[in-house]
């Protein structure tokens, strides 16, 4: 049937936004463990560098199939924008970004005040961790809502 | 006519027709056009306002 491989390429766009959406997970708790690092012992420092090591090359590995698959599909741009879980990413994306704009807000407040007494690259990591947070707990939560989208 | 062999001859995914046929996806006015035309009818028989 000559209309399967466009079914192959929408399915191969949403297995990888999908699994993107999995990986900010991971990245979250990546850029948590960093923020931590700032605050915690040295010793507690070498461990958090070896779990993030081996979580980041799970995450790789879990996630270069379906990146190969994307690419070998050949999708165009209709094929990444049109769809459902396109719609989801975007909405999670942007309430992500709403979500930051005001953490970053309360963080610049709170290290003017210097409220926690930490380097200003904990804030930076703090962010990060909390942008990748919101933007997978957003994607969960809008997927699995019964709200459109559009 | 399954959602598969839908999503197939659109060139979508089957998850994305679902959300439509439930109306919790709002599709793109090409998916809609292709929908229509797959049908053989106009997009305002299968895409309409309801009243809330």
């Amino acid at each position: 049937m000559s209309s399967k491989p466009l079914t192959d390429k929408a399915e191969a766009v949403d297995d990888f936004i999908g699994r993107v959406a999995i990986i900010m997970i991971v990245m979250s708790v990546n850029f948590t463990l960093t923020a931590w690092q700032y605050v915690a012992s040295e010793a507690a420092g070498e461990i958090i560098d070896k779990i993030q090591m081996v979580s980041l090359l799970l995450a790789g590995a879990w996630i270069m199939p379906s990146f190969l698959r994307l690419k070998m599909s050949g999708a165009n741009e209709m094929f990444t924008s049109d769809s459902y879980i396109a719609s989801v990413f975007k909405k999670a994306a942007v309430k992500a970004f709403s979500l930051t704009y005001l953490f970053l807000v309360v963080a610049e407040i709170a290290a003017r005040a210097d409220w926690l007494n930490v380097p200003s690259e904990f804030y930076l990591s703090g962010a990060l961790a909390f942008t990748t947070a919101t933007f997978s707990v957003a994607f969960f939560f809008f997927s699995h809502s019964e709200d459109y989208v559009g | 006519m399954s959602q598969s062999e839908l999503a197939a001859e659109i060139g979508v995914s089957r998850k994305t027709i679902s959300t439509i046929e439930v109306g919790k996806f709002v599709p793109s006015t090409v998916i809609s056009l292709k929908i229509a035309a797959f049908f053989g009818v106009s997009v305002e028989q299968v895409f309409y306002l309801t009243e809330e």
